[in-house]
């Protein structure tokens, strides 16, 4: 048999790499040629000043107090959670120093909320993740706690003996054992779905770490925000004849965009402003899937929207980062577009409100006719 | 049960089927669809005429969607004979000199850092890098250790491959916390083909063709290679030079496949095992039918999908399913024989 001779090794690999870059050369200059969507993503219909409310859930209980007697002035809101929050603050100063616990949060729950309503010197160890969560809390903050949560072996828990630990109903079986072994007090907490569930959480840890006043004055706040949310909302929607987004679709997206499942904590807000009058129905009530699942581009557009809100990751928080699949329909729009921090969102701690805050502000931008 | 069925041998039969299977996959494939057929048609007349130019379910999602598909399958079905020509066992699978692994691992840091969605094109240039690098591993640790035999290019592809794996595990494991990105790489580890355009097309296309094409012209080549590498060298075969120039054109319909969809298990076993069994034919013959049966079967499998609306189960799923069960089955036929 005759072997057939092949080309030589640059004869043959050079045409086939220019071939490939060639074509990936006027494919992808044709796909990027087309525009780029741009918004504005700063600008804020609500009057509450967002990084100060922000400030104030991440355990500033001055600037709580502040802000509330502030609200009391402008929005009218009863002065009597003023007081209460006033007369609390006075009692955990005077119980500050007096009974100090070690904690160990394992879960991100446990730890957020323990960082706002503790002293961080409190605290033995938080998730690493938090600390990466720059926009809901500061690195000073974080920095107060030496170790991570996360990576924390059996001896070195034996070694910083909490008084107690707070875990989470996935954490691993063995991790669990070891802690009951070592003799140390266990709180499971189970995963907040809905508001009175988080404020049932913000006081049984307040209550557990010995906090019990400010978990109050954090939960106080937190209701007085949210009513003042909700004023501001209907007062908009009375002053302005506000357009209607009957056909509202709200989808995560970081890459794939994704329904938000039926425990989301944005689906009960927007069930919120709607009972409060908005003009709004949003699409993914009809989304039977109990966990955020993938939807398809031709599905998005089969749905004839009229508004879209997208959250997007913090990192990604320049809209125009939104990924291709959004991009398409963006660059067609003929109806408001608005992004939103989804880690807020999918936060089911104090941050509910600032999620509460992103959402009422976000549509009452899009119903602007 | 053993695998020896009969089938008609007259080729008119057999061209009779494949396209009327072909002609079923498109039509079905682009006419199913959430916005109704009719809607999409006019809109595409519409737009193919220059009266509108807004986003079409035809011309922008299910087309990309059917080539991106077909050729994704006729690159996985090829790759899967070449490499069991290669490596004389049918149960041998593009992924055993790591090249899979090497393209979810470059995949794995970017999703990581979230460059994907600020850089589109990052993700699978990854993949596609990844499997040229790890074949490059593999074959220079091979060359270097001076054994570029069969048997000691397969060890050395598992030994990378295994440490590729637990490199990327280490890093899910450091990551674990964050859902969002352990859901994309879940997605694009499951070969989903959810959201698929024009982009991907283009990334697989020049790579698919040219793997095909490499596939294809050295089929007389792994007829031979097929016999042993003593009998190959023995009728003239440059046995490095084909072996590595496969080995390119394999790491090219990995890397395009794993780039366009993500990794799909058993799908390079399953089409040119069935086809062997079916057609007993020659690699001239059998790189041809793994290009047309493998792009139609994975078409199939994502119209079944679709069509059931089976949204828990990915192209993925489906192919790992049949591919393991054929896997043991021609395990336990050879036991028997």
């Amino acid at each position: 048999m005759i072997f057939r001779q092949k080309n030589s090794s640059l004869q043959l690999y050079l045409p086939i790499a220019a071939l490939i870059f060639g074509w990936w050369y006027f494919a992808f200059v044709n796909l990027a040629q087309s525009p780029h969507p741009s918004f504005n993503g700063d600008t804020q219909a609500l009057s509450i000043d967002r990084t100060r409310l922000k400030r104030a859930l991440a355990g500033e209980s001055d600037l709580m107090i502040a802000l509330m007697q502030e609200w009391c002035k402008d929005h009218r809101t009863t002065s009597d959670n003023l007081k209460r929050c006033q007369q609390l603050a006075h009692l955990a100063c005077a119980q500050s120093q007096a009974s100090r616990k070690l904690i160990l949060p394992q879960t991100f729950l446990a730890a957020t909320i323990l960082l706002a309503i503790a002293q961080p010197e409190e605290l033995l160890a938080i998730p690493s993740g938090l600390r990466s969560q720059q926009h809901l809390f500061s690195v000073t903050i974080t920095e107060l706690v030496p170790l991570d949560s996360d990576s924390l072996t059996n001896e070195k828990i034996f070694q910083l003996s909490p008084d107690i630990t707070f875990i989470g109903h996935y954490s691993h079986p063995r991790f669990v054992e070891n802690l009951k072994k070592q003799n140390i007090e266990l709180c499971v907490l189970e995963s907040p779905k809905n508001y009175a569930e988080v404020l049932s959480t913000i006081h049984q840890l307040g209550a557990l770490s010995n906090h019990p006043h400010e978990a109050e004055i954090l939960s106080i706040f937190l209701e007085t925000a949210l009513s003042v949310i909700d004023l501001e909302f209907q007062k908009y929607l009375e002053k302005n004849s506000s357009k209607s987004l009957s056909r509202l679709l709200y989808l995560i997206d970081y890459g794939q965009s994704n329904l938000p499942g039926q425990h989301s904590l944005t689906w009960q807000h927007m069930d919120r402003l709607i009972a409060l009058g908005a003009p709004i129905s949003n699409l993914f009530s009809s989304s039977e899937n109990q966990f955020p699942s993938v939807i398809d581009n031709e599905t998005i557009h089969s749905l004839q929207v009229d508004g879209l809100l997208i959250a997007v990751p913090p990192v990604n928080h320049a809209p125009c980062r939104a990924s291709k699949l959004t991009a398409g329909m963006i660059n067609q729009r003929v109806f408001p577009i608005k992004f939103i921090d989804d880690s807020i969102q999918q936060s089911p701690t104090q941050f509910i409100v600032l999620a509460y805050f992103d959402l009422a502000n976000a549509l009452m931008e899009m119903m602007q006719p | 049960m053993r695998f020896s069925l009969r089938f008609p041998l007259n080729p008119f039969f057999h061209a009779g089927i494949g396209i009327s299977a072909l002609l079923l996959i498109i039509i079905f494939t682009l006419v199913l669809g959430s916005i109704p057929f009719s809607e999409a048609w006019e809109s595409m007349l519409l737009q193919l005429s220059g009266k509108i130019s807004v986003w079409n379910p035809i011309l922008d999602d299910r087309l990309p969607r059917l080539i991106v598909l077909f050729f994704t399958g006729a690159s996985l079905a090829t790759a899967g004979a070449t490499m069991q020509a290669l490596f004389q066992t049918p149960l041998a699978t593009p992924s055993i000199l790591g090249t899979s692994a090497g393209g979810s691992l470059m995949m794995a840091p970017f999703i990581l850092m979230q460059w994907q969605i600020s850089l589109p094109y990052i993700l699978p240039l990854a993949a596609i890098a990844g499997c040229f690098l790890s074949l490059f591993i593999v074959y220079g640790l091979s060359r270097g250790r001076g054994d570029l035999s069969t048997a000691g290019l397969l060890l050395t592809g598992i030994a990378v491959s295994s440490l590729l794996f637990s490199i990327e595990g280490a890093m899910n494991y450091a990551f674990r916390t964050h859902w969002q990105q352990m859901q994309l790489l879940s997605e694009l580890s499951s070969g989903s083909s959810a959201n698929i355009g024009w982009l991907q097309a283009h990334l697989l296309l020049p790579l698919s063709l040219v793997g095909l094409f490499g596939c294809q012209y050295y089929a007389w080549e792994l007829d031979l290679l097929s016999l042993g590498d003593e009998e190959a060298l023995s009728l003239g075969v440059d046995l490095n030079k084909v072996r590595f120039r496969l080995f390119l054109c394999i790491a090219l319909l990995t890397g395009a496949s794993i780039a366009s969809i993500g990794n799909i298990a058993f799908f390079g076993l399953l089409i040119p095992c069935v086809l062997r069994i079916i057609y007993k034919a020659n690699h001239r013959l059998l790189i041809p039918l793994c290009i047309f049966w493998g792009g139609i079967a994975l078409c199939a499998i994502d119209l079944f999908l679709r069509f059931f609306a089976l949204n828990a189960l990915t192209i993925g799923h489906i192919s790992a399913l049949c591919g393991s069960l054929l896997f043991l089955g021609m395990l336990l036929s050879n036991q028997k024989s």
